[in-house]
Parts: C-alpha cells; sequence; structure tokens
C-alpha cells in the first residue's frame, strides 16, 4: 500500500482513536455525511466526493451563515462536514471512475449514501474486487430489499414510517390537541439518527478486520434504524398483543407540567418518586386521600392530580423547581429552550461547543461530540472543506496527477 | 419472518461475528446503557452483566409478560418476564454480585483483568466509589476501556443531576422544540429517544477506543453525558442560533421546502408524510393529487416561494389526502418520484411487509416463555446477515459458575462459600 498525504494540518497531540482510518465518503444529504462526520471526529480522514459545479445538495439548503445565501455558507453543510477534506469528482464518467477506484483502492471504508440511480452497480464490484480490504456501508432508505426499495425518503417520512412519529405527541398533550397531525423531529435529526447507526457496523467491520484481513458489504435500511425508537411498542404487540396508540400511550400525571415561565418535565410513576415528589411538595394534605396511596389508585385519578401538580407550579419558576427537585432527589426536568443550553454553566464546563474557523464563514462554535475521551481528547482540526479544497493534494500530490492533467478534468467536467 | 434458535451461532460453520474475543465487564442497567452493550453483545461480544438480587436491574421490574401482577413485579417478583429485559440483555451473559461488599470489588478487580471494558451507566462518580474507577482499572490493566453513561457527564456543575430519559430530552432543548406551530412546547413524551441516542453514541465511541486500545494497549476512560447526546440531534439548531439569534419554530415544516407535512387521510388516525425537495417534485405532487390550479400557479413554481406560501400549500395537499388510503397515496407518490410515506402505527410496523420481508423481528426461544418476538439489528452484513440472537437474555445469575468457576478459577467451595455470604447474591 503506498503512502497516504494525511489530513493537511496535524495538530500536535495525542493520537485520536481512529488514527490511520481513510474514509471515502459518497453521500448525497444528510444521513451518510453525518456519519463520515462523526468518524471524523474521532481522527479519521475523511474524504468527502462532491459533484463538480454545484457541490453537495446540502451546500444549497439554508439557512446560511451571515444569512447570505452561497455554497461555503450553509449551516447545514458546514456542521456536517466538520474535520474532512473534500474533492470534487464526476465518477458516472469513465475517467471520473477510474480515478474513484484509484482513491479507493488506497481507502479503508467507503460510504454511499446516494440514491441517485446513476451510481454505477458494476462499479461497486471493481472496487471490491480492487481492494478486498474495503468496507463498503451502503445506507439507503429502505434497504436493498423488500417492497419500498425503492421507496425515496428524507428525515420526515422516515421518522414517521419508523412507527415512533405517530406516537407524538401522546397522551396528555395529544389530549390537548386531540386534530392535531403526529409531529416531526426537529431538523435534520431523525436523518442523522440513521448516520449514527450506520456508523456502528463500520466500526465492528473495521475492528474485525484487523483480525481477519477482509473487507465487509455492509447495507444499512435507514428505515430500520427507527424502529428501535418504538422497540418497546412492538415488543408489547408482538408478544403480548397490547397495542399502544396515541390516545394511550404515556397517560400519566406529571409529565410536562407548565409553570410559571415555562415547563417542567416531571416523572412520578414509581412509588419511590411519588414520594419524593410530595415530600419536594411539603406532604400537602391532598396527597394523604387514601386513593392516592398506590400507583393503580393514581392512575384512576389523573386529572384530578395533574391540577394539583399544577397549581403548586403555577408560581415558580422552572430553575426554581429544578433547584427543589435536586435537593430532594426528584426525577424532574425543564424544558431548556436552545438558547438556555447553549449558555448553560455545565456545557460551558465542558466545553461542549467549540469554535472553528471557515474561510468564507468565518469563524463559529460547533457542538463537540457528546463523549470526552481521557487519553485521547477530542479536537477540531478544521472547518468544513470549501468545495473542492483539497483537489490539488489529492489528484497531485496522492494520485501523481500533473497541474495539466487536472486542467484537463476540469476542463472536461470530471473535477 | 425468520425463525432462529438459540445458540445457533456455534453451530454455524464460517460465521465469525466482528466482535468475537472482546470481553466486556457490564454494570449497567435499566436502558440507556443496556442497549449499548446489547450493539456489542450482538455484534459478538461477551457481555458480562454484574446484577444483584439486592438491588435488581429496574428493566427487570414492573409487569410481567404473562398474568397481571404489576405490584409484584414492580417489587420484583417476576425478573424473567420482562420483554424490555429480554430485548435488551439477549446474547448476554449474568452474574450476580453484592458489590457493596468488598470480597464482590475482589472479584470484579480479577474480572477486569481479563477483560477488555467496563461500562456502567450509574450516577456520575458511582464506580469510583465502589473503588473501581478509570484510575484503579487502569492499574489493573491498562489496556482496559472504561466508559460511563451519566446524565450530564461526570464533571462540570450539573453533574449530580438525577436524571432520567424524558428530563435529558427537556434539558436538551428538544422537549422545547417538539409541538405545533405557533402553539406551547409538548416535549417529546417518551423516553425513547433520551435512551436511545446515549446507547448507539456510547457504543459509537466505545468501539473506537477498543480498536485503538488493541492496537496500541493503552486504555481509555470515556465519559459520555446523556444530556450532550441529546442535544447533538439538534447540533444544526444551536449553529443556526448562535448565527441568527433565533431558534426554529415548533412544528413540521422543513427549515428549507415546503410543502413538508403530515397529512390526514381516510380513516379514524391514519396520516401520510410527504416531502418535497425539487420543482419536479411538486408538479408530481399536484399531479398525483389533482391539484392543476396550483401546479400552474407560478407563485408556487419555485422553492422560495412555496417556502414563503406554506400554509397555503398544507391547506391545499389536506383538501386533497383525505379521501385517500393512507398506503395507496404512498404508493402513488413514490412512483412519481415523491418521498412520501404513510404515518405508520406500531401495527402497521409490525405487520409492515416490507419489514416481514427483511426480517427485521425475529423469534427467539426463552426458557421462560418458550418462545418470543425480539427486534434485529438494523443492517445486514454479507457475511454475519444481521448478527443473530444465538443466547437468550440470561436468567439472574445464570452464568454464575462459568464466570466465577471456568473464568476466574474459583473451586466450588469458594464459591459456595460467597453464596452463603451473600456476596454472590
Amino acid at each position: 500500500m503506498t503512502a497516504q498525504a494525511g489530513p493537511a494540518q496535524t495538530m500536535e497531540s495525542s493520537p485520536q482513536c481512529l488514527d490511520g482510518m481513510r474514509v471515502v465518503e459518497i453521500a448525497a444529504g444528510v444521513a451518510g455525511a453525518y456519519c463520515g462526520r462523526l468518524l471524523a471526529s474521532l481522527g479519521a480522514d475523511v474524504l468527502k466526493i462532491e459533484p463538480p459545479g454545484s457541490g453537495d445538495v446540502t451546500r444549497g439548503w439554508g439557512p446560511f451563515a451571515g444569512d447570505i445565501p452561497h455554497r461555503e455558507r450553509s449551516l447545514l453543510f458546514l456542521n456536517l462536514n466538520l474535520n474532512k477534506r473534500g474533492i470534487t469528482l464526476d465518477f458516472t464518467s469513465r475517467t471520473g471512475l477510474a480515478l474513484l477506484r484509484r482513491i479507493t483502492a488506497e481507502a479503508d471504508v467507503l460510504v454511499i449514501a446516494d440514491d441517485r440511480p446513476h451510481f454505477p452497480e458494476h462499479a461497486l464490484e471493481q472496487i471490491r474486487d480492487e481492494n478486498p480490504r474495503l468496507i463498503v456501508a451502503l445506507m439507503r432508505p429502505f434497504g436493498l430489499s423488500g417492497p419500498y426499495a425503492q421507496y425515496k425518503a428524507e428525515g420526515l417520512t422516515l421518522f414517521q414510517a419508523g412507527g415512533s412519529g405517530y406516537l407524538v405527541p401522546a397522551g396528555p398533550a395529544h389530549r390537548e390537541f386531540p386534530d392535531g397531525q403526529p409531529l416531526n423531529l426537529p431538523g435534520h435529526t431523525s436523518q442523522e439518527y440513521c448516520g449514527l447507526v450506520a456508523s456502528m457496523p463500520i466500526l465492528a467491520a473495521y475492528y474485525d478486520r484487523d483480525g481477519r484481513g477482509g473487507g465487509q458489504l455492509i447495507e444499512v435500511s435507514e428505515h430500520e434504524a427507527h424502529i428501535s425508537l418504538s422497540r418497546h411498542q412492538i415488543l408489547l404487540l408482538a408478544n403480548e398483543g397490547l397495542y399502544e396508540k396515541r390516545e394511550t400511550y404515556h397517560v400519566t400525571y406529571g409529565g410536562r407540567v407548565p409553570c410559571a415561565d415555562g415547563y417542567v418535565e416531571w416523572y412520578m410513576t414509581q412509588d419511590d418518586q411519588w414520594k419524593d415528589s410530595m415530600r419536594m411538595m411539603g406532604d400537602p394534605e391532598w396527597a394523604k386521600d387514601e386513593r392516592f396511596r398506590t400507583a393503580s389508585g393514581r392512575n384512576d385519578c389523573l386529572d384530578e392530580i395533574q391540577e394539583h401538580l399544577c397549581a403548586w407550579t403555577a408560581d415558580k419558576s422552572k430553575f426554581e423547581i429544578y433547584r427543589m427537585a435536586q435537593k430532594e432527589g426528584v426525577a424532574l426536568g425543564f424544558f431548556a429552550t436552545p438558547a438556555e443550553v447553549a449558555t448553560s454553566n455545565q456545557e460551558h464546563a465542558r466545553n461542549f461547543f467549540t469554535s472553528a474557523s471557515h474561510p468564507v464563514a468565518g469563524a463559529m462554535p460547533y457542538p463537540l461530540s457528546s463523549y470526552r475521551l481521557s487519553e485521547t481528547p477530542l479536537r477540531v482540526e478544521r472547518a468544513a472543506p470549501t468545495l473542492g479544497q483539497h483537489n490539488r493534494q489529492v489528484y497531485m500530490e496522492q494520485l501523481g496527477l500533473t497541474a495539466g492533467d487536472l486542467k484537463t478534468l476540469s476542463r472536461l467536467s470530471v473535477v | 419472518m425468520s425463525s432462529q434458535q438459540v445458540e445457533t451461532a456455534s453451530q454455524r460453520s464460517g460465521t465469525r461475528l466482528p466482535l468475537e474475543g472482546v470481553r466486556v465487564v457490564d454494570f449497567c442497567w435499566v436502558v440507556a446503557g443496556p442497549q449499548m452493550t446489547n450493539m456489542l453483545a450482538d455484534l459478538g461480544a461477551e457481555v458480562i452483566k454484574v446484577e444483584s438480587r439486592a438491588r435488581m436491574d429496574g428493566a427487570r421490574l414492573g409487569r410481567p409478560m404473562i398474568g397481571d401482577d404489576l405490584a409484584g413485579g414492580d417489587a420484583g417478583a417476576w425478573p424473567e418476564l420482562q420483554p424490555l429485559y429480554h430485548s435488551m440483555n439477549r446474547n448476554k451473559l449474568a452474574i450476580t454480585l453484592d458489590m457493596t461488599q468488598p470480597r464482590a470489588r475482589d472479584i470484579i478487580e480479577k474480572l477486569c483483568s481479563i477483560s477488555h471494558a467496563v461500562t456502567d451507566n450509574f450516577s456520575a462518580g458511582a464506580l469510583a466509589r465502589l473503588g473501581l474507577g478509570y484510575e484503579r482499572l487502569r492499574e489493573i490493566n491498562p489496556a482496559i476501556v472504561a466508559l460511563s453513561i451519566s446524565g450530564t457527564g461526570q464533571e462540570g456543575p450539573m453533574n449530580d443531576a438525577s436524571t432520567y430519559a424524558p428530563l435529558v430530552v427537556g434539558l436538551s432543548g428538544l422537549g422545547n422544540l417538539m409541538g405545533y406551530e405557533g402553539e406551547p412546547p409538548l416535549g417529546y413524551m417518551r423516553g425513547a429517544y433520551g435512551d436511545t441516542h446515549a446507547s448507539l453514541f456510547s457504543a459509537f465511541a466505545i468501539m473506537a477506543a477498543l480498536y485503538r486500545a488493541r492496537r496500541t494497549g493503552v486504555g481509555d476512560y470515556l465519559d459520555v453525558s446523556q444530556w450532550e447526546t441529546a442535544v447533538n440531534g439538534l447540533e444544526f439548531h444551536f449553529l443556526d442560533l448562535f448565527d441568527s439569534g433565533k431558534a426554529r419554530a415548533r412544528g413540521n415544516k422543513h427549515p428549507w421546502f415546503a410543502p413538508h407535512g403530515i397529512y390526514r387521510c381516510q380513516g379514524e388516525d391514519d396520516w401520510i408524510g410527504i416531502s418535497c425537495e425539487s420543482d419536479g417534485q411538486w408538479r408530481a405532487i399536484c399531479s398525483v393529487l389533482g391539484l392543476k390550479e396550483a401546479a400552474e400557479n407560478p407563485r408556487y413554481a419555485e422553492a422560495f416561494d412555496r417556502l414563503s406560501s406554506s400554509d397555503e400549500l398544507d391547506a391545499l395537499i389536506d383538501s386533497q389526502t383525505a379521501s385517500w388510503e393512507k398506503t395507496q397515496l404512498a404508493t402513488e407518490l413514490q412512483a412519481a418520484g415523491v418521498p412520501a410515506a404513510p404515518v405508520m402505527n406500531i401495527k402497521d410496523q409490525y405487520e409492515s411487509p416490507h419489514f416481514r420481508e427483511r426480517g427485521i423481528h425475529v423469534e427467539a426461544s426463552h426458557p421462560k416463555i418458550d418462545y418470543e418476538v425480539l427486534q434485529g439489528l438494523p443492517w445486514k452484513t454479507a457475511r454475519a446477515g444481521r448478527g443473530e440472537i444465538r443466547r437468550a437474555a440470561p436468567l439472574i445469575g445464570q452464568h454464575n459458575e462459568f464466570v466465577f468457576g471456568e473464568l476466574l478459577g474459583l473451586s466450588q467451595d469458594a464459591i459456595a462459600e460467597l453464596v452463603e455470604q451473600k456476596v454472590i447474591y
């Protein structure tokens, strides 16, 4: 295997967990790019391949940094492609495909999350033949088989077809809006979730490969990725015939309870949680009613209990209630606004938001990964690549093309 | 539906799971932790779950799947009849040890010296208080990878916050973003998101650290904040907030495309999700739904204009979808190239011909209930398929003899004495 042109800038610190892992990412949209972002966050060298000209589709999706529409300013693209290198390549042409094969010949992982029908089928076989150690992850909305195999999807349709969307909102929230439609997860959360799921078999195969020597073909269904979110409900139906609907699901007291300046989320389904909660409230008279002694008795008086809870929270702020709850060991949180999360002391203490500087969009804070490693601290190596930023590095330094070759490829719209 | 028998993996020649040979000492309980080690076990790791009758795993409590003894179930009378426990702990081994006893710690230290990873989802610092913090584990085994999931992380001013998944969802900002447009937040009324996100991030991170540990012989400690895993799903919203100073509105609209929503179909509570990412898809939606005028209306021709007219478009679509059966409409829209899918309720999902054909739900046997249906992994590999259920969820203490006797070399007498003293309990 030939030497690699590794990450462009290296910083002085301990090697990260996936240092040395070479990933090639062909991903239109969110799910595959998020998978690449995760691998890059732990030190993998992720090379993103974008179509020449317009670049990845998410470059055109707003909102944009500074509210200026520009292919280098899409907040989504900037976030999804942190720490990656990027080149342009039209692999649907013969020349382009030959270049792709040279790039994948030296890679460990190829992520393909691009349902554009023109990705040549035979190309994949060639690529795998030429690099038998390559791990190929094919991400498809509904997998490669089954009646929906050809279906298109994006976040909303995946989440709703995955079963968990139907159950939102449920219980008391559904009763407030009985005619309301099911709700989606905000933004791109749902597709990012698919990328997270896909990273799992990739890493397992990578771990395995050293011992065994061979690559793998992995098929990820983004639809199936979602069903773990409704695992419990499926098991209830499959094994006990219990069918959870929006009206019946999660009907309990507590949950989201309004207070003076927002909402708290209050959890008290178990006996000891109920007792802790009542102690926090000063053991009120109403709670001493015989009907409230057992969980099943309380379940018969949901609305009545809810009214008492709301009356108690009505004149208190969410932070005030939260502090009391923490003191008494009550399972209660509050609805933070995104602004409150962003300015939280906890996240500042953990350096959750870390700045990276981009040549066009400028410096901005990005959320770091949600884990800290004591021996191999996470770091932001670089902001998302500008379109074709690493073309020279990859085509000339790595593959040995000349400046003239690159010019010709560019004229032919291959690069 | 494919039927799988317990222990088939060892019988099948040529099947080797990717994490075979990795041993995990697993203190995880309830949901977020066990779901993580579930993935490692499904991928072939030997996960040894440490439990105790003194304080049972919360997932062993609750209403049993046979009978209706709720009070008994809550008190721990039916630890082997909990479907969620079965689902999250299949493929694992289980031992019982009362960790409050000093001799239990000695046994665990010995087990850690021959293992690759130690996992827990206790509140912050709990394992260290048992004398099993990373500093100690590293002394015993320099290559060990330890991972702790906690509500808000091991450090920081809120590290002692007591949290459950639904509370984490509230704290992350997600609760605030869920709701109908222009209405107060409703929250995401369930724990699934808060727990599952934490499980997946943790499984991802620990596999990467295990890889490095094997290559370098040096372990690592991973401190996972469940709160941050939930925030991570919203990262784009935070960038938007930092840039524009505004948080996005609630509701089903997309920040960039319209129409994008969930529309009522025939039936009592039946819906379809439709999104439109291009001008061509917009024309296709109009054609399938018979919205001829809208298709020709120049005000809707371009993406930006559709976005600013999204309320009108939603009303137009709703007026048509109500007379359609959801699956039929999704089929028609897909045939026209539009990302559309029926909103699948739990029954739709379980009975879906697509899921059936792909075999995502598998039958597995269990000693106490004959057989049951469990969920397979959401991916397939060319070699090992979906991974498999090669062993039912363990009965409490089922593998005490194997682990204490065979793995750690304790004599029958020594084990009996530990049982007598309720160290093994």
